[in-house]
């Protein structure tokens, strides 16, 4: 019972450990704490935003901006899919865009996002449905592939045509292969929003990162992407994994 | 056979030359400004002139050092971590849970923080991309060893196998088998990891030739800077697929990467 | 009768209940001798434990209750060194060649000798003189067996246990399978366990056949396999005596079948 009680506390016992290992590294002058901070100074930061609802408007607008880029992106990712699946020849024409899109982590295209499309939401939002379309347009178009052809083979037979497989068969599929590829870029999507917000915002996490590099403030950069991380982690632990999961006990083929 | 492909091949061709032209035809048919969308001839001058000038491949070198060094200090503390969780309970029990949160971080965002810890040099940049290729090599080998086959490690455990034997003749190539399939997805995270770091700080390198053109409100600069970058990205993901299908005579066995 | 080698006393396997689903218990009561030098099947639906069974024998796993002992040794989750084991699939390195398969466990055991002269031996016995340098993909089903069966052989293993080792083979294959495994048995005098949940494969090759009962798997009924040795497991089964052995450990095992078959629908169908 010991045992078992020190491997489910072992994570925090290493968390912790690297914790003291900071701090003891910025008492006894190992680092300096002007660029590596010190873990209570970013504590402490981390619950006075919490407290005076500082960092809300800021959370709220990168969770904006990557809301709004991933409905566009996965509408968007999922129907070029049902179009290249229903129109290989255009599907085949196209490849070498795809392979392009696929080429680098999107990421890298934030400056020229917000070169074309300025400072605000609408430089990220691009930037977010990108990403996220890249991801659904690969993973339902790898997907559709694989439902398997007897079950289309035998729906022609008792009479479905292109429309009822698509409802019936097709669409059904793909459910499972778009929450796959939801969780794949949640990731990429956050961090899309975020380099961008770095590049050039008026809020947002990164925003107050990069506010808080241009003023050499660790505790800031800290603190910002400390918030970044656990909205992150929180919607793939809480939402997108448990839809995964739910979807998948069907998912035969 | 070879008709129909090269006829493919045309075509294909006919389509990136299409958007090619629309591309270069929309500012003189005053449909889009040259401002915002530049061309590709100005984008094909401007490579060319950094390549004239000498410019072009000392900027290469820096970002492609800085990523090739991420990549191989990512993929060495990956594929040890992995080995290590791999065979050691105590070690998965204590490391797995943060290596999971780890993995799921938006982790290309936390540039300016390894910018702050190690400066605007090439070493933050390096961090940066080791930080993210290590979790690639890290799940590879470890989820290699896991659902890998425990079959194998079995029989070869009936047949003797026992310690470092075990470790020479089974987890090793396994494991080596997860990380070039690791290494192909890593390469293009790595530039993006220097080039993202370079964004937010340097003086040198592809990704500070792109960040200064958005500086200079300079779209042709941003686009030729960009076009390098997954130019070479392609170029070394053709090639890595070619050394590994090359390299590995027995792929194809129970291994499907 | 020779002496036993392998015996196994009130042995049960129970895997403890996890993420909500209840205790499993693989097998149980299961007591059996095995003489040393004889031929055993095993035979059961599936899901019976059969494997579970081997893998205890072998010390891959270790019993829950009961005592499982080796030449008066006891077995407890601790391998031994003289038994080899043949898996359902392919148990194959496939970064190595065939050759260096076949060597492993003799690198394994650092066993002395020309290591490379005496995997080459064996796998001159099993017919594949000339395969040495090809990898395993590069070979089929039945000769990449054949591999394996050297690996197992070369380092001298005094028992074998094999889990449905061709159930993975066509029928023709199969049967010359089954005939070279006997060849290489009656040659080497080894001890085996041999599990399938084919009766006539089981019949075909052994002295004795186990059925084992549904999930939890006990022993049902042990029967002798009297026919007559040199065997052609092709041409045995127009036996008469083997159709009476058919059709006499078939009526044991057809209730187990049902049995299984309800149990699963049960699991189904909540």
């Amino acid at each position: 019972m010991a045992r078992r009680w020190l491997g489910a506390a072992s994570p925090f016992l290493v968390v912790a450990t690297l914790l003291l290992a900071w701090d003891g590294a910025t008492r006894f002058g190992l680092a300096d704490p002007r660029y590596l901070s010190r873990p209570w100074v970013v504590a402490a930061l981390i619950w006075e935003w919490t407290r005076s609802g500082y960092i809300l408007p800021h959370v709220a607008a990168t969770f904006v901006e990557v809301g709004l880029g991933y409905v566009c992106g996965t509408v968007a990712g999922m129907a070029v899919a049902f179009l290249f699946f229903f129109r290989p020849r255009l599907a085949e024409l196209c490849d070498p865009l795809v392979v392009l899109l696929n080429a680098a982590p999107r990421a890298i295209l934030a400056p020229f996002a917000v070169l074309m499309f300025g400072i605000d939401l609408a430089s990220k939002v691009m930037l977010v449905t990108l990403v996220v379309f890249t991801i659904t347009l690969l993973s339902l178009s790898a997907g559709l592939k694989e439902v398997d052809r007897t079950i289309v083979d035998n729906a022609r037979v008792m009479g479905a045509g292109t429309s009822d497989l698509t409802r019936h068969v097709y669409l059904p599929a793909a459910l499972v292969w778009v929450v796959s590829a939801m969780r794949i870029s949640i990731g990429q999507a956050f961090t899309a929003a975020i380099v961008c917000e770095l590049l050039g915002a008026t809020k947002g996490l990164g925003w107050i990162v990069a506010a808080g590099q241009s003023a050499v403030k660790p505790d800031w950069i800290m603190a910002g992407l400390f918030f970044a991380a656990v909205i992150v982690v929180l919607i793939d632990v809480a939402i997108l994994a448990p839809l995964e999961r739910r979807g998948s006990h069907w998912r035969v083929f | 056979m070879a008709g129909v492909l090269t006829r493919v091949a045309i075509e294909r061709l006919a389509v990136v030359l299409g958007l090619l032209l629309l591309w270069q035809g929309l500012p003189l048919v005053g449909w889009a400004d040259p401002f915002f969308i530049s061309s590709p001839s100005l984008v094909g001058q401007r490579v060319w002139e950094w390549i004239a000038d000498g410019e072009l491949p000392g900027h290469v070198l820096v970002t492609g050092t800085e990523a090739l060094a991420g990549l191989v200090i990512g993929a060495v503390l990956g594929a040890g971590f992995g080995l290590l969780c791999g065979l050691w309970a105590t070690a998965q029990r204590a490391l797995l849970p943060l290596m999971t949160v780890g993995n799921a971080l938006p982790r290309l965002a936390f540039a300016p923080l390894l910018i702050a810890w190690f400066g605007f040099g090439m070493s933050s940049k390096i961090a940066l991309a080791a930080s993210v290729v290590f979790f690639f090599i890290f799940f590879g080998v470890y989820s290699g060893m896991r659902a890998g086959n425990q079959m194998l490690i079995a029989n070869a455990r009936v047949m003797g196998g026992r310690g470092l034997a075990l470790l020479w003749h089974v987890h090793l190539p396994q494991a080596f088998l997860w990380i070039i399939a690791g290494l192909r997805l890593s390469v293009g995270y790595a530039f993006a990891a220097a080039v993202i770091g370079e964004y937010l700080g340097a003086d040198r390198g592809l990704g500070y030739l792109i960040v200064y053109g958005k500086e200079m409100l300079d779209m042709t600069q941003v686009f030729a800077g960009l076009a390098v970058v997954i130019l070479i990205v392609g170029c070394l993901d053709v090639g890595l697929r070619r050394v590994a299908r090359a390299g590995w005579r027995w792929r194809g066995g129970e291994m499907r990467l | 009768m020779s002496d036993t080698l392998i015996a196994l006393r009130d042995v049960a396997r129970r895997y403890p209940a996890q993420g909500g689903r209840p205790t499993f218990t693989a097998v149980q009561d299961i007591t059996l001798d095995i003489a040393e030098g004889s031929f055993v099947a095993v035979v059961g639906p599936s899901g019976c434990g059969k494997s579970t069974l081997l893998n205890m024998i072998a010390g891959l796993d270790a019993p829950s209750e009961g005592r499982i002992t080796v030449a008066r040794e006891i077995v407890a989750g601790r391998l031994r060194d003289d038994v080899g084991y043949l898996f359902q699939k392919d148990a194959l390195l496939p970064w190595k060649t065939v050759q260096a398969n076949v060597e492993l466990p003799l690198v394994f055991r650092r066993m002395p000798g020309d290591h490379g002269r005496i995997a080459r031996e064996w796998l001159a016995r099993v017919g594949l003189a000339g395969f040495e340098g090809n990898f395993p993909h590069q070979l089929s089903g039945g000769m990449r067996k054949r591999v394996a069966l050297a690996a197992t052989f070369v380092y001298g293993p005094r028992i074998l246990l094999m889990d449905e080792p061709f159930s993975a083979l066509d029928v023709q294959t199969r049967n010359m399978m089954e005939n070279e495994l006997l060849d290489l048995w009656q040659q080497n005098n080894k001890t085996v366990v041999f599990v399938t949940h084919d009766l006539e494969e089981a019949i075909a090759l052994a002295d004795h056949v186990v059925v084992l009962t549904a999930n939890p798997g006990r022993v049902k009924k042990q029967f002798r396999v009297t026919l007559d040795r040199p065997r052609n497991v092709n041409d045995i089964r127009f036996d008469d005596r083997f159709r009476d052995l058919h059709a006499e450990i078939w009526e044991a095992l057809r209730e187990e079948v049902a049995r299984s078959y309800a149990l699963q629908r049960q699991l189904v169908h909540g």
